[in-house]
């Protein structure tokens, strides 16, 4: 009878917990970039190439037309 | 603890419910509030279900038989770690664990991803919704862990009173699983399974909300790279268990519920390498798409067909009542949210599809974007076979209801040459140019691999040619066999080459830029850990391919009668029976779970005295009537000298010993560990250390 009363209880505040938000105001989900992470993501994958500019896997007019790919793409 | 479990997952299921809908609705109405109900929907799921899970062990713990599954799964004499182990030993356990995993990663991805990524949440929340909707939906309808047991004449064990129940004596887990390398491989392989569920969510989650950015992927690629890593050892410990468990000899046998584990794995190293090219690129983005709806899908399967009982195999575990309607039969509901999925994918590509147009051409065939296409065409076509291989037996024996399996003799001629052709692939990719091929492009990085290629191939010839007439007759004999190992072996260095070539690139790079010795070591890994940390995956890989090519052409195998006393020779090795022992044969095995026989083997390679061995044979309560082999292994880098005991007369003192050389099997797991290292060093972030 505790184990149900408890289950029961557990239930009833999981719920709540769930359904909580819903008594708050209507608002919309941002739609916002997360610009630095963005721009962090062009600059992680930038410098990863750099380093195969350094091992001449990769030329220097390639990394800036990758780059520029990347970086229009970021703003898209 | 049945009650607790059983109101946990009803609550889950209605709460499952809720947050599908709820997430559904924010995703059509954008409403902050539906979203935030979502997550905390998941986030319940997971105290609900990791209450269900505590209630299952506490019930396997207390040995409480009045739950079906405990009865099944579990004795009082059965050890700590075994008892602990039944939660994922039976069909609706390892449901229930499934379930619960999933639980905690949905719950983690949408907390780790509330700020950054919150406009993807509403519909990978959705799906992620939708999954624990089915396993919940499973859990309670079709097999609960928590259903009561009844005894013959329909009463439930519950209502005996406890002196009757205290009499009550458990199945016990199957014998085979009671290895510490099975309580390992199953968690392993079900992180790999369930993981892959958050890259397919946020990225089908990333097409359902246009968005074309690639901030999202990091996040995914982690979750990607951690449950391809999980999956990958998971099948290596399942190989690891089998080689010493099955006594067989063998570590991989194509199996069917193998397979399943493998299919996904080779579809996630398709996704996680074309991946990288839409992170770096923009680049086959449909391809990506593609390869997750595929890996997510086959995980399914895979748990799919083991807990079906559909297929026979070692492995499987599951078996289905005849006498269950089809529709209500666990393959069924299995297809049908598989189908649902598929569907749903489908459309969502459909749909989407300016979105996966990349607006960029391949410039160059030869180009590293080119050698990686072709790496997804070969993994893409690996998978068709072995997926092929393992479905065919099952439209089969439907259209004609008679049983068809496919073991080593279809899959080998078909996946070694496409293997041989990934390794190729994986070692011109390492050195392939950004943009552009050519032999230009290539000639200045392989000269010394080819080099190295080709010495290990004149090498390797001249020591069959040299071999004497027995290695001679066998290279007559099995051509195309022999034909495959000095492509593996040539490519093998060729690959090895060119990674530490790659690696000694970059140090004296490094060396240049004025860092010390030790930093220059460590520098690579430090700038670039994704690229070295797959560096060393990839030797890892190296070294299974060698293990896998010697062990499987070299493998000799010998079985002999044997007297107290008695030395014989197996190949190279001289072994003598030095005792045959014995635990208390006689004793009630309820009481003390296991006893075993065991033979002391003196073991001597030419004069020299390498090593004292006990293979063994364990009765187990849970079945008294099939003991299982404990093998026993003298294993050195190059060759392993595997001993299984096949039979024994306790009265004569007589045994029957099988025995195994068996080359480079350590080479096997050497590789798991190289591929462990690297896929934790490509998971850290740059520059973090």
């Amino acid at each position: 009878m505790a184990a149900v009363l408890l289950s029961a209880l557990l239930a009833l505040g999981v719920f709540l917990f769930a359904l909580w938000p819903l008594f708050g105001e209507r608002e919309p989900i941002p739609d916002q970039r997360p610009a630095g992470l963005l721009q962090e993501a062009v600059a992680r994958s930038v410098r990863e190439l750099e380093t195969d500019l350094r091992l001449e896997k990769i030329q220097e007019e390639d990394l800036e037309v990758i780059r520029r790919h990347l970086e229009k793409e970021s703003v898209s | 603890m049945g009650t607790v479990g059983t109101y946990a997952l009803f609550t889950a299921l209605a709460l499952a419910l809720w947050g599908t809908a709820a997430s559904l609705g924010a995703y059509r109405t954008g409403d902050l509030r539906l979203l935030r109900s979502a997550a905390r929907s998941i986030h319940g799921i997971t105290v609900l279900a990791s209450l269900a899970v505590l209630a299952l062990w506490g019930g396997l713990l207390r040995d409480d038989f009045t739950l079906k599954y405990v009865w099944e799964y579990s004795r009082t004499t059965q050890p700590l770690v075994y008892k602990l182990s039944a939660l994922w030993g039976g069909m609706s356990g390892s449901l229930l664990f499934w379930c619960t995993l999933l639980a905690v990663f949905s719950s983690l991805a949408v907390t780790l991803n509330r700020r950054n990524n919150l406009k993807l949440l509403p519909f990978t929340s959705f799906l992620l919704l939708l999954s624990l909707l089915f396993f919940l939906v499973v859990l309670v309808f079709k097999t609960s862990p928590f259903e009561p047991l009844y005894d013959g004449n329909g009463v439930a064990l519950r209502d005996y009173p406890p002196q009757a129940l205290a009499q009550v004596e458990g199945n016990g887990l199957n014998p085979l699983l009671q290895n510490v390398y099975m309580a390992i491989h199953p968690p392993m392989l079900y992180l790999g399974y369930v993981g892959f569920a958050i890259p397919f969510a946020f990225i089908l989650g990333a097409l359902a909300h246009r968005e074309r950015n690639t901030f999202w992927m990091r996040s995914a690629r982690n979750w990607a790279m951690f449950s391809w890593l999980a999956l990958g050892i998971g099948i290596l410990l399942g190989g690891y268990w089998a080689y010493i468990e099955l006594g067989w000899g063998g570590y991989w046998a194509w199996d069917p519920v193998e397979n399943a584990s493998f299919l996904p794995w080779v579809t996630g190293t398709a996704f996680l390498h074309s991946f990288l090219m839409q992170e770096k690129r923009g680049i086959y983005r449909f391809w990506n798409v593609f390869f997750i709806l595929a890996t997510f899908l086959l995980c399914i399967y895979g748990t799919f067909l083991t807990r079906s009982g559909i297929l026979q195999s070692v492995h499987a575990f599951g078996q289905e009542d005849p006498s269950i309607p089809w529709y209500f039969q666990l393959g069924t509901l299995f297809v049908a949210f598989m189908a649902g999925m598929l569907v749903l994918g489908v459309a969502l590509i459909l749909r989407r599809k300016e979105l996966l147009e990349s607006g960029q051409r391949l410039e160059s065939a030869g180009s590293r974007e080119g050698l990686f296409l072709y790496a997804n065409l070969l993994l893409g076509l690996m998978a068709l076979i072995v997926l092929f291989g393992v479905t065919s037996p099952i439209f089969y024996r439907m259209a004609t209801g008679k049983e068809l399996s496919h073991g080593p003799e279809f899959y080998n001629p078909r996946i070694l040459p496409v293997a041989l052709a990934v390794l190729l692939v994986m070692g011109l990719a390492s050195v392939a140019p950004w943009r552009r091929g050519g032999w230009e492009a290539y000639r200045k990085h392989l000269l010394f691999p080819s080099m190295a290629g080709a010495s290990a191939l004149f090498a390797s010839v001249a020591v069959f040619l040299s071999g004497g007439p027995a290695l001679r007759a066998d290279f007559s004999a099995r051509p195309l066999t022999y034909g495959y190992l000095l492509a593996c072996v040539a490519l093998s260095f060729f690959v090895a080459a060119i990674l530490v070539e790659e690696y000694a690139r970059s140090v004296r790079a490094a060396r240049r830029a004025g860092r010390s010795f030790l930093l220059a070591l460590l520098h690579p890994f430090r700038e670039n850990p994704r690229r070295y940390g797959g560096y060393l995956v990839h030797l890892g890989v190296v070294c299974l391919f060698l293990g896998v090519a010697f062990s499987g052409t070299f493998q000799r195998e010998y079985q002999e009668s044997m007297r107290v006393g008695d030395a014989v020779r197996f190949g190279p090795y001289t072994v003598r029976l030095a005792s045959l022992g014995h635990d208390d044969l006689d004793a009630d095995l309820r009481k003390v779970n296991q006893a075993r026989v065991w033979a002391d083997l003196q073991v001597f390679r030419g004069d020299r005295f390498v090593s004292l061995l006990r293979p063994q044979r364990v009765f187990y309560a849970a079945n008294p009537q099939q003991p299982t082999y404990e093998v026993a292994i003298h294993s050195r880098l190059m060759e392993d000298f595997y001993t299984v005991l096949a039979g024994f007369s306790l009265e004569e003192g007589t045994v029957v010993l099988g025995a195994y050389v068996n080359p480079m099997v350590a080479w096997l797991w050497l590789g798991g560990l190289f591929v462990l290292a690297g896929g934790l060093t490509a998971l850290v972030p740059m520059r973090r250390w």
